[in-house]
């Protein structure tokens, strides 16, 4: 048997290739979800770039669709945990099982030996079990009573969380946001679009909207590994660092993005630039992302907090204070 | 926080001391010629001296800023620091300082170099709160030249209530979560022994207690755990009646004259009593959410941590009431969250808190009122008194009503030979834990 | 019932803001030095007869409420124009020796009545701040003290004319120094 966690090194794919199979993909992420122009390009460009998603958006929009449209069309293992209070660490983990007649202990892995969690309505399970997951998350494997079990590669979380429901939900604590690469907010669809769900669910005389694989857990490895053969210019990397430098002086916040914060704009911006057909990374594409990306790192201080600042306000804000580079290269 | 400054103060201008000392100079000079009486001119003679002297004005003008300290003010913090930069040959200044309140304060000081005053209100009120107007007018030595008054305002800061530690609150009777520093009656990860049991998925093989397995399966087909019982945690919802503010003073009542600054108001009370809860309620914990009745917006959600005190006493202090008709208006119960106990914090002057507190009751929370009324000054007016009279009359009538469905009304303003609030909230919290479920006792209906 | 009475609802003063200064003295102290060096300057250059009379009481019962209620230069250089009247008609002539102690008294009565002018009754003033620029005082009242003993000395020897015109164009110059230019 194959240590998962130690694939055989995925041959790199050309960018040029990568950006056909993301439009490929993207094109049958579409075929089930309307609108979400904006976010599907980043939840698909954060994946590409090895880390986990956050939708956050009122229930009813399709969060749930999409992340579960993104894994069927990526051809990754797919599990769905639904996230309730009386949900138990290792109701995630999995637990071991007595077998009486070998007398002994048998590990059962939990949903999250999967390829890509879809964790629902996150925010609905206590601390305890959000924690269970956050190692999931870092550190792609899982410790039940004592052992260590390797999680599968590519492991990505794409989890859901309400902001509005307040009954019995928990916040997630800054520590477990801050292990997600993006935070997504969906938006209402335009009138334009609502009418084509509408016709869409109608046409398809079901509630589930199948979608076809495009890629396997293989071809997501060797895209992941095209990807990072993809220079980053130093101007680029100097703007994601005083973004995200800025961001720990700012008067209404208390405290700022960590460098996993400048890491993973970086990350997020190139991914999105080869999505886009490109092997070079242009700061519109930090700008693009930065909201997404820094957003929920940032604590509001309770002064900001109760007047109601919102910290992709002050993202948007320190986007339009932060001198852009000039001197990147603009093509090949 | 913002410091302010005097924007371009005015130039120097010359007073009318000037004339008017060159004017009895020449009089009692000519007087002096004309009678042939030096000592008339001499009469005149320092006067002419030291207005010579101040013969031109000052270089450049004083200027003033008033810096405020950054970061949370709490009750009773109001400072500031004045600091002045005179003109060199100006060494007096003249300061005006007012606050809503607080009675003019004029002070003439010398500033031969840069040089800082130290401020104080005397406020104990919490909220948002205007601060400091300074009029400054500056003088040279011999009162020849005068720079304008120039002004400086404070900024509004926001006060914070201060808390006061209590001992154990009221918690619900149902207890909610799996972790949280109570210990419920339901079977999960904690500490208190609940059961031995067959061991089943999900149970830890560390908890699996070998000498039972031992004597009920000795083949080991069987292997026993001790189960715990959970922890839990109690979620509370202060709610803060906040679309009225009165002051111990009745004439002050729905916003006649001007209110003491040193006098908290019911909502001071409301707004300690409620950081107060809070803090004990979050450092044992719990989950706290918040209510703000006179204000249409998102309630605070429960949560617990430090940081969500800190949001809790800001969001308490920003509740203030809008307008008058946030009281005619009739308001919606807020949501509760479910199994949560409810602090409603309110003077109980109108029948709408006593409406949410009997919904309230329907749906089985447990309420605790704070009445947070001040204690009244004497009321020396007889229609004042009789007014105060039949309005006592209608309070004491919802204050029995609410003692009669089982709710209890704790006082915040006591007198000093009285007990104080904790003790009260003690008791309560006592005999809810002896009663771990009572039903709301509706033995009298209200009326 | 008093309707203003019905409002006032300050039955205890109202609390003060507190400023951390040097000493401080009273504002209602200068109208007291006012009064006291202006009824001193006037009845001490007055002749003693007079003392009793009304209408001498009179003039300076208003000359006082004058200075006391409208402190500005023009009321105190009226009152000084008045004790220069009163010295003349009583002081012995030509150099009457009480100029040397009334020349400051005058000099007091002018910076009290400045003071007095500017400051409200209830405002504190710091001490420090009274004293500021007597350097300049002390100069000004030291010269004037010279200036009579040089008159003094002058007019108990012959050739009292002259020196009185020396001294007066001396003034003279004086006052057209401290005649405001316009820059």
């Amino acid at each position: 048997m194959t240590d998962p966690n130690t694939p055989a090194p995925a041959r790199p794919l050309p960018p040029a290739e990568v950006a056909a199979l993301a439009a490929r993909v993207l094109d049958e992420v579409r075929t089930a979800v309307v609108g979400m122009n904006e976010t599907l390009p980043i939840a698909l460009a954060t994946v590409l770039a090895g880390g986990h998603v956050l939708f956050e958006d009122v229930p009813g929009l399709g969060k749930t669709l999409a992340a579960r449209s993104l894994a069927g069309a990526l051809g990754l293992d797919f599990a769905r945990l639904q996230c309730t209070p009386d949900l138990l660490p290792s109701d995630i983990t999995g637990s071991s099982v007595f077998d009486p007649a070998t007398r002994t202990f048998e590990f059962r892995p939990g949903p999250v030996f999967t390829g890509l969690l879809l964790a629902d309505e996150i925010n609905r399970t206590a601390p305890k079990t959000q924690s269970a997951l956050l190692e999931a998350m870092a550190e792609r494997q899982v410790s039940v009573e004592g052992t260590s079990h390797p999680l599968p590669s590519p492991f990505h979380v794409l989890a859901t969380s309400n902001p509005v429901e307040y009954e019995g939900t928990y916040p997630l604590p800054e520590a477990q946001l801050d292990r997600f690469m993006v935070r997504l907010a969906i938006g209402y669809p335009d009138p334009g679009q609502e009418t084509t769900i509408v016709r869409n669910r109608l046409a398809r005389r079901a509630e589930a909207a199948p979608v076809t694989r495009v890629t396997d857990p293989a071809t997501v490895l060797a895209m992941q590994a095209g990807i990072a053969t993809v220079e980053v210019d130093p101007d680029i990397v100097r703007y994601c660092v005083d973004l995200v430098t800025a961001t720990r002086t700012h008067h209404a916040l208390e405290v700022g993005a960590s460098p996993r914060g400048s890491a993973n704009l970086v990350l997020v911006a190139r991914a999105l630039a080869v999505i886009e057909g490109r092997d070079h990374v242009l700061p519109e594409d930090v700008k693009h992302v930065a909201v997404p990306v820094l957003a929920h790192r940032l604590t509001l201080t309770p002064d900001a907090w109760a007047q109601a600042t919102r910290p992709e306000n002050v993202v948007t804000s320190l986007l339009n204070t932060v001198p852009t580079p000039t001197t990147v290269r603009t093509g090949p | 926080m913002t410091t302010p400054t005097t924007d371009r103060p005015p130039a120097w201008t010359p007073t009318t001391t000037r004339h008017a000392a060159t004017a009895t100079g020449l009089v009692l000079l000519a007087a002096a010629v004309l009678t042939g009486r030096p000592d008339l001119a001499l009469l005149a003679a320092p006067i002419l001296l030291t207005t010579l002297w101040s013969a031109t004005p000052p270089t450049r003008p004083t200027t003033a800023h008033l810096h405020q300290p950054a970061g949370e003010t709490h009750a009773g913090q109001l400072t500031a620091t004045l600091t002045l930069h005179p003109a060199p040959t100006a060494p007096l200044t003249h300061l005006r300082i007012t606050a809503p309140g607080h009675r003019d304060t004029h002070t003439v000081i010398a500033t031969p170099t840069t040089r800082e005053i130290p401020l104080r209100l005397a406020s104990v009120r919490t909220g948002p709160q205007d601060t400091f107007h300074i009029a400054l007018r500056a003088y040279d030595t011999s009162g020849v030249w005068e720079q304008p008054p120039t002004d400086l305002h404070g900024a509004r800061r926001l006060v914070l209530p201060a808390t006061t530690p209590l001992g154990p609150v009221p918690l619900p009777h149902a207890l909610r979560g799996l972790t949280g520093p109570h210990t419920s009656r339901r079977l999960g990860d904690g500490t208190e022994l609940r059961d031995i049991h067959p061991f089943q998925p999900g149970d830890n093989p560390r908890r699996i207690d070998w000498r039972t397995t031992a004597r009920r399966s000795p083949d080991l087909t069987t292997p026993y755990t001790r189960r715990t019982l959970a922890t839990a945690e109690a979620t509370a919802m202060l709610v803060l009646d906040s679309r009225d503010d009165v002051g111990p003073d009745i004439r002050t009542w729905r916003n006649h004259g001007t209110r003491r600054p040193d006098d908290p108001t019911s909502l001071d009370l409301a707004r300690h009593a409620a950081a107060s809860i809070a803090r004990q309620l979050i450092e044992s914990g719990d989950r706290v959410a918040m209510e703000d009745l006179g204000r249409r917006r998102r309630p605070v959600p429960p949560a617990s941590g430090r940081r969500h005190l800190r949001r809790l006493t800001h969001a308490l202090a920003l509740a203030h009431p809008l307008d008058d008709r946030a009281t005619s208006h009739t308001i919606r119960p807020p949501q509760i969250p479910s199994g949560a106990i409810v602090y409603l914090f309110t003077t109980l002057l109108d029948d709408d808190t006593t409406r949410l507190v009997r919904a309230w009751r329907t749906l089985a929370h447990p309420v605790v009122v704070i009445d947070t009324l001040p204690t009244l000054h004497p009321i020396h007016q007889p229609h004042l008194r009789l007014a105060w009279r039949i309005t006592r009359l209608e309070r004491d009538q919802r204050i029995t009503d609410l003692h009669h469905t089982g709710t209890p009304v704790i006082h915040w303003a006591t007198h000093t030979h009285e007990p104080p609030p904790r003790t009260h909230l003690q008791a309560l919290a006592r005999r809810t834990h002896h009663h771990p479920s009572p039903t709301p006792r509706t033995t009298r209906t209200p009326r | 019932m008093n309707p203003l009475r019905r409002f006032n609802l300050r039955d205890q003063p109202l609390p003060t803001i507190t400023t951390t200064t040097g000493p401080t003295i009273p504002g209602w102290t200068f109208p007291l030095v006012q009064t006291l060096t202006a009824t001193t300057l006037l009845t001490t250059t007055a002749p003693t007869t007079w003392h009793t009379h009304p209408l001498f009481l009179t003039i300076l019962a208003t000359l006082t409420a004058l200075v006391l209620l409208r402190p500005t230069p023009a009321t105190a250089g009226l009152l000084l124009t008045a004790t220069g009247a009163l010295l003349w008609t009583t002081g012995t002539a030509p150099l009457d020796p009480r100029i040397l102690w009334l020349a400051p008294l005058a000099h007091t009565l002018w910076r009290a009545t400045w003071w007095a002018a500017h400051v409200p009754p209830t405002a504190r003033t710091e001490i420090t701040a009274l004293l500021t620029g007597w350097r300049r005082t002390a100069a000004a009242i030291g010269t004037t003290e010279l200036l009579a003993l040089a008159a003094w000395a002058v007019t108990t020897l012959p050739g009292l004319e002259a020196a009185i015109l020396l001294g007066a164009l001396a003034l003279a110059a004086l006052a057209v120094l401290t005649l405001p230019r316009e820059p």
